[in-house]
């Protein structure tokens, strides 16, 4: 009778355990192709021979660099959609790649000699069941939607986009754009007017949130429950409710452009939009614009100069005003000395409506308006949190050491405060670009808005929709990778 | 003189009054927490104030640099009298320095850093001068080794020598010390006293607010005893322990001294 | 030396202690009140009467339009027309008339009171859940997530065979549609959330990873788009000749939408539970799902009340988006009355807004100081 030896035991174990992994994975994808087979192909043999064709595919793709980047893009997303093998290659590396990550790492630690026992060997088989549970479930969709899709006489891919539109847009900025231009310029149209109405929206907010959260912190009662009243009324309303308000209250009942409310003489308020006179640049404008710039350049010098000038002599140096004055004065004096190259022109009324100038939309006053007001709620909270998050001791050390308020401010309180309101700040920041999809319910012409009329007109609403989730994951990813950089950046170092 | 203040040699105290307070009174809401407070220190004097807690020691020592607004009767601190003027509360508060229980560092700040803020910013001293200044008390405090790390790095007894740094980089004329040894593990008071009891022998003006009485024995020229608000009563330190005359003091140092 | 000089001065006691004065008058009771918080200074006397007067303008508008202006009774548009010169405030004559729809929908009237009993039973059991010290915590969760679902569907759908008609949910609308969906975010939401969250702080890589692109991928798209896509593509996705009914199609959304957001609160709540509770369970030789069940969640869960109560606000008002997707909840049937031609007046949006607005508040400021409230009520119960 020969006792085994543990080095033994353990060497049964392992071929064991790998054994039944192999079996596993084996089973796993016996079961996914059966799955494929019978939800995409309904033949045995169909997923080996789309995967062959596949593979070609996308060597011709990659080969293939006429169309373009957008149009690479398009044929990945097109075989996405089209080509179920996709999966089939997904699966098996998803799979491949556990099982090489069990064998190089996991398989050397002490295991129980009994497989179904090992918590590991158990890991991993639950993990290639849900893996595998999930392949089969999305190649099932996949699968129906291919088939819903060749059924209705749809074709999938991004071709539609070089189609021509053939709808106006009311708002059109930075690019050219008719009727006849086609659905991808138009798209593009939405996302530039989506950017847009986010970015100043976003500054705006964060101007009006920074004052409410600093308001709801005064000594001053009156001023302190002013604010905490704004707060309260207005992030407890859905922001599409606002949005409407504001479009059907305040904007539609302005008056016909023949009875245009006037502003200062040259803004004209009515139910058309808000319109204003329009800066016609002339030659000299150019100098203009240069002084401006080496005004801001010139201020970025002087202030890195009386930094490093107050580090070695003591002495400070009124930076703010001599920026202030170079940054607004030289561009004056360069206005004055070009002749001022500058014309306006001015709105005027003709038959209904008014010719030239400015006008902005009302669609875009409701929409920022609302999404202002709203996400300002949210940014005055986290103001006032961050504010309240630097313990008081901190001011009191500042002070004792005989810093003034604004000292105190601006080198201790802020800089603290900033790490705690930056990473929600940010996350507000993407609510609000999220919201401005709402733009939709009042047809503010933004990506949602332009998707839907070009989804309503081509029926194209996979692809619509992926690029829509495209645009806006992209924009959120970009988002949280800036956040994860600043707070492994900005993380106060602890022991 | 006494044999006490004979061996506490180089601590010599002037008859110029650096801090003097004549009935002061203040109250949180109803509370009546300082009551009728008369103290005069001198330069040079090193003052310990004891007491049980909410007795309103910290309260006095902070209505020395206006943390705390005094509602009635007169602070004068070095000749200026302490009103609702920002700029004569800024000036005082530059010739006094402040080291709290909670040590209170800018975390976002490097040790040095944490030390030349003020010299530079308040002082407007070249950064250079400020940094001689810092790495100089930072050696006094015997952690100069540590100057580029950040407070959450330190422990807490090196955290509070660095808060005594930071307040001394000012050159202040009179220090307070808010409980500085409350929060700390016992094996970092001594670390902490000793740096003290190093200032005092250089002769700075100290008010202390604390319970370690052997730190008051051996620096201390004079200890104060407040109770319910109020300065029960004061002696030199030999007297105080050994011969108390308030049953309240009594009472007090037999919890604390067992 | 100077020292003795000044020997007798410095020593001192006290033979009787000093009694407690009143404070100056100055300084306490309402005058001192205000002194400090509204009249400390010049400057803060002027912020004091910009904002009473900014208050004052906002009150007295409000009251003028809600109140006195207001119309409270009337047939049609005449009522609310400015005809005699009297200027013409709220129309609340419209909502009269039009509140029933708001409330129910097209739900028929003499069956509402099915609606009604759902609602009362919903809010017993909310009650004994959400006061913290109601016992039986395990049996209402138990009844709010398995039965009450069930219960809540046979009677708003109805039953033939236990005689109550059936009401297609193209009839569902106005606030009780709001409720629903709302309540079906919550409950799905909530146990999907818990499972996501475990998996995206699981040790099992694929599990990690499957969890992290759900939760990413639903709380970085805006909610208008999962509708959009949850509208048309939905009926894609399924096989066919299986059609999924016009109000379940956001209801999937909504739910999903919702988990991603409740697994990153409920996220939170499982970072913030010490190492030691883990390692005492595993100690005391418990399964996984045992740990979890018996041990972690029941404290994760506790600790992110106010993190779910929150969520559940926004959800709430996110349901407002199922409007534009062409379901008449209370927003969109509100909108949807506006066209009403015998209605149409000046006033009649704004009246219209103004209430739904009253509505929406009651609801999300209650949530949001029941949540202010157990916020409070947790921290105080840790630092015991």
């Amino acid at each position: 009778m020969s006792v085994a030896t543990p080095a033994v035991r353990e060497n049964g174990a392992r071929s064991l355990r790998l054994g039944l992994v192999l079996f596993f994975t084996a089973l796993s994808y016996a079961i996914f192709y059966w799955a494929a087979s019978r939800f995409y192909y309904g033949n045995a043999t169909g997923l080996l021979a789309d995967l062959g064709s596949y593979i070609g595919n996308i060597a011709a793709a990659l080969v293939d660099f006429r169309k373009g980047v957008l149009g690479w893009i398009g044929g990945i997303l097109v075989a996405l959609a089209n080509f179920a093998p996709f999966f089939a290659l997904v699966y098996i590396i998803g799979v491949g790649l556990r099982i090489l990550n069990w064998l190089l790492l996991e398989h050397p630690r002490p295991a129980s000699p009994n497989p179904l026992t090992d918590r590991h060997f158990r890991n991993i088989f639950f993990e290639l069941l849900m893996f595998t549970a999930l392949a089969v479930f999305v190649w099932w969709i996949v699968g129906n939607t291919v088939t819903n899709l060749q059924e209705r006489k749809i074709a999938s891919g991004f071709d539609f986009l070089s189609a021509t539109a053939g709808f106006g847009i009311n708002q059109v900025l930075f690019i050219d754009y008719t009727e006849s231009s086609s659905y991808g310029t138009a798209f593009l149209v939405g996302l530039i007017n989506t950017l847009v109405l986010s970015f100043i929206g976003i500054v705006l907010a964060t101007i009006l949130g920074f004052i409410v959260g600093i308001m709801r912190l005064s000594k001053n009662w009156v001023i302190a429950k002013l604010a905490a009243g704004y707060v309260e009324i207005f992030r407890n309303i859905p922001l599409l409710l606002q949005i409407f308000a504001w479009y059907n209250v305040a904007l539609k009942p302005l008056p016909h452009p023949r009875q245009s409310i006037v502003l200062f003489d040259s803004i004209y308020l009515n139910n058309r939009g808000i319109y204003s006179p329009k800066p016609i640049f002339e030659d000299g404008w150019g100098f203009v614009v240069a002084a401006f710039f080496s005004g801001i350049i010139a201020s970025i010098a002087i202030a890195r100069w009386a930094k490093k000038r107050q580090m070695e002599t003591g002495q400070p140096f009124p930076v703010f005003l001599t920026s202030l004055g170079l940054i607004l004065g030289l561009p004056l004096i360069v206005f004055f000395l070009t002749g001022m190259p500058v014309h306006f022109d001015y709105p005027h009324l003709r038959g209904f409506n008014f010719q030239g100038g400015m006008r902005v939309i009302p669609e875009f006053t409701a929409m920022l308006m609302a999404l202002t007001i709203y996400t300002a709620t949210f940014i005055a909270e986290i103001v006032r949190a961050g504010i309240l998050a630097v313990p008081h001791g901190q001011t009191e050390a500042a002070l004792a050491l005989g810093l003034t308020r604004g000292q105190m401010l601006r080198l201790v309180i802020i800089p603290q405060a900033l790490r705690v309101i930056i990473p929600p700040l940010t996350s507000q920041y993407l609510n609000l670009t999220k919201n401005s999809s709402l733009a939709v319910a009042i047809a503010y012409p933004d990506l949602v808005a332009v998707g839907g009329i070009i989804l309503n007109q081509s029926g194209q609403a996979v692809e619509i929709i992926a690029l829509w989730m495209l645009v806006y994951l992209s924009i959120s990813l970009a988002t949280s990778a800036f956040m994860n950089w600043y707070n492994a950046k900005m993380k106060l170092v602890e022991r | 003189m006494s044999i006490e203040a004979q061996e506490k040699k180089g601590m010599s105290v002037s008859d110029e009054v650096v801090v003097e307070m004549i009935d002061v009174n203040k109250w949180y809401g109803d509370f009546h927490v300082l009551r009728d407070i008369n103290l005069t220190v001198y330069r040079g004097e090193r003052i310990v104030i004891c007491g049980p807690s909410g007795s309103g020691k910290s309260t006095l020592i902070r209505c020395i640099n206006r943390l705390e607004e005094h509602q009635a009767g007169k602070i004068i601190v070095l000749g200026t009298e302490l009103t609702e003027d920002i700029k004569k509360i800024e000036e005082i508060r530059r010739e006094v320095g402040m080291v709290f229980q909670h040590f209170n560092l800018f975390p976002h700040l490097t040790v040095l850093e944490n030390c030349t803020l003020a010299p530079i910013w308040v002082k407007r001293m070249p950064k250079k001068e400020a940094e001689e200044i810092a790495m100089h008390f930072l050696e006094k405090v015997r952690i100069p080794d540590q100057a580029h790390k950040y407070p959450g790095q330190l422990s807490g007894g090196q955290q509070q020598r660095v808060a005594i740094a930071r307040s001394l980089c000012m050159n202040p004329q009179v220090m307070l010390f808010d409980e500085p040894t409350s929060a700390l593990d016992p094996e970092m008071i001594k670390e902490v006293l000793d740096v003290m009891v190093d200032l005092a022998e250089s002769g700075m003006t100290m008010l202390v607010v604390t319970h370690e009485m052997g730190f008051a024995r051996q620096v201390a020229n004079r200890v104060i005893f407040m109770d319910q608000g109020q300065i029960v009563e004061q002696n030199e330190p030999e007297e105080f322990f050994t011969n108390p005359k308030s049953d309240r003091t009594k009472l007090f140092l037999s919890q604390i001294l067992h | 030396m100077t020292d003795t000089v000044k020997e007798h001065k410095r020593s001192f006691y006290r033979t009787e202690m000093l009694p407690p004065k009143p404070p100056p008058p100055a300084s306490t009771g309402v005058l001192g009140w205000m002194r400090e918080n509204l009249f400390s200074s010049w400057w803060h006397t002027i912020l004091t009467f910009v904002g009473l007067y900014i208050i004052w303008l906002i009150v007295s508008f409000l009251v003028q339009f809600a109140i006195i202006d207001a119309v409270w009774s009337g047939q049609d548009r005449t009522a609310c027309l400015a005809d005699g010169g009297r200027e013409i405030g709220a129309c609340w004559a419209f909502i009269r008339v039009w509140h029933n729809k708001y409330m129910f929908g097209f739900y028929p009237e003499d069956q509402q009171w099915r609606v009604l009993v759902v609602y009362a039973i919903g809010a017993v059991l909310l009650a004994f859940l959400l006061i913290p010290r109601a016992p039986g915590k395990r049996l209402v969760m138990l009844l709010l997530f398995v039965i009450y679902p069930v219960l809540a569907y046979i009677l708003l759908y109805g039953m033939s065979s236990l005689g109550l008609p059936v009401i297609e949910t193209t009839r569902w609308g106005g606030l009780m549609l709001t409720l629903v969906i709302a309540a079906v975010g919550i409950v799905i939401s909530l146990p999907l959330g818990i499972l996501f969250a475990l998996g995206r702080r699981s040790q099992m890589p694929v599990i990690r990873f499957i969890s992290i692109i759900f939760i990413e991928f639903w709380r970085g798209v805006p909610l208008i788009t999962v509708l959009f896509m949850s509208s048309v593509m939905l009926p894609l996705f399924l096989p066919e000749g299986v059609t999924l009914d016009k109000v379940i199609r956001p209801l999937v959304g909504v739910a999903l939408f919702a988990s991603a957001y409740m697994a990153e609160v409920v996220r939170g709540g499982l970072q913030a539970i010490p190492k030691g509770q883990y390692e005492g369970a595993q100690a005391l030789g418990l399964t996984y799902w045992q740990m979890m069940l018996l041990i972690i969640l029941p404290q994760a869960l506790k600790m992110v009340i106010p993190g779910i109560v929150n969520t559940f606000i926004g959800l709430f008002k996110d349901t407002s988006l199922v409007s534009i997707i062409g379901l008449f909840d209370l927003l969109g049937i509100a909108q949807a009355s506006l066209a009403d031609a015998k209605w149409a007046t000046p006033v009649t949006a704004p009246t219209v807004y103004l209430y739904l607005a009253l509505v929406y508040w009651v609801f999300c400021f209650g949530m949001s100081r029941y949540s202010i409230f157990m916020e409070n009520y947790l921290h105080t119960g840790h630092k015991r």
